[in-house]
């Protein structure tokens, strides 16, 4: 009887852990039901960051002097978090938002286009390939504080707009993130 | 009886913990032009409309020349609480300008805060926008 009993009351605990799962659904990237954690930047993260830094950006009055499109570099993303990252995951997000904007255009960093336009430029007696008119330069940084069972990160963005030796724009964005570890 | 009132004096200090609201002071004269949106509203979720009330829509074209728009919400609720927000903006065409795509934000404001939430058009051929809000749907 209780072997009968043991039997049955593992047939149920199985039932319930396995009600307990779900199976795979699409949701939005970065969107309000993405999953966020205090262990790395989210995706909603990385969104969030480019939104604000593009929207100063093309408030912004750096472009203002120069004939449109401008032409723009992405220079270096310092990454100074814990985690290795792609700074395209930020960058992208801004060169195409500012590309669209009609406000720059982004030199490419093919090779094969840029020894193409070079071999052009040559065999029509033209000068060497432009240069960019405005660079992108940036760093991410993180800072962690732990009180008790809470804990926090917050990511910080920074980038410049830099255009002959002289940074036209500066920008910062700040992600805080917290959460409480289970006693258990 | 002596530990019934240690519970309630407990749950009131846990009450007035989760009450703090924000105060505000600004100066009555205000010197600032605002362009004022009229706006047409759907409001699906009321509740939200207490988390995340628009209290008003304002533009105007900053220097690149492209639309901005900045929306004030209150948090009519007394408690902290998070929302999302996305802006799309249509061109003069009425198509919706899908690149870069509109990103959710999450933000958090606190009881009776009133926050600003703004955005830059994405190109000059931006016409209209629309605002959405959501509450937190986080799992």
């Amino acid at each position: 009887m209780k072997k009968i009993a043991y039997i049955l009351a593992s047939a149920a605990f199985s039932a319930f852990m396995a009600g307990c799962g779900s199976q795979a659904s699409y949701v939005e990237s970065g969107g309000p039901r993405s999953l966020i954690s205090t262990n790395k930047i989210n995706i909603a993260d990385w969104n969030a960051a480019a939104d604000s830094l593009v929207n100063s950006m093309l408030a912004s009055p750096a472009f203002a002097k120069f004939q449109k499109p401008v032409l723009l570099e992405v220079s270096s993303i310092i990454n100074r978090t814990s985690e290795r990252i792609d700074t395209d995951m930020l960058t992208k997000r801004i060169t195409i938002a500012l590309t669209n904007s009609g406000l720059v255009s982004v030199k490419t960093t093919d090779k094969k286009s840029n020894e193409i336009a070079e071999y052009n430029r040559f065999m029509k007696g033209k000068e060497a390939l432009p240069t960019a008119q405005i660079t992108i330069s940036g760093k991410i940084l993180e800072d962690r504080e732990a009180v008790g069972r809470d804990r926090e990160v917050t990511y910080t963005f920074q980038m410049s707009l830099n255009s002959d030796g002289v940074q036209v724009w500066e920008g910062q964005k700040q992600i805080s993130k917290q959460d409480t570890k289970p006693v258990f | 009886m002596k530990n019934l009132k240690i519970f309630f004096a407990f749950v009131a200090v846990l009450g007035l913990g989760a009450c703090s609201s924000v105060n505000m002071v600004e100066n009555a004269d205000k010197s600032a032009q605002k362009k004022m949106v009229d706006d047409i509203r759907v409001t699906t979720d009321s509740g939200l409309n207490d988390i995340a009330y628009v209290a008003g829509v304002n533009e105007s074209v900053n220097a690149n020349g492209l639309k901005t728009v900045q929306v004030e919400l209150v948090n009519r609720t007394e408690s902290e609480r998070n929302v999302n927000y996305l802006f799309e903006w249509i061109d003069k065409s009425g198509m919706l300008i899908e690149n870069p795509a509109p990103v959710w934000i999450a933000i958090s404001i606190d009881a009776g805060e009133s926050r600003y939430i703004s955005a830059v058009a994405p190109s000059a051929n931006a016409a209209d926008f629309r605002l959405k809000l959501l509450g937190n749907v986080r799992p």
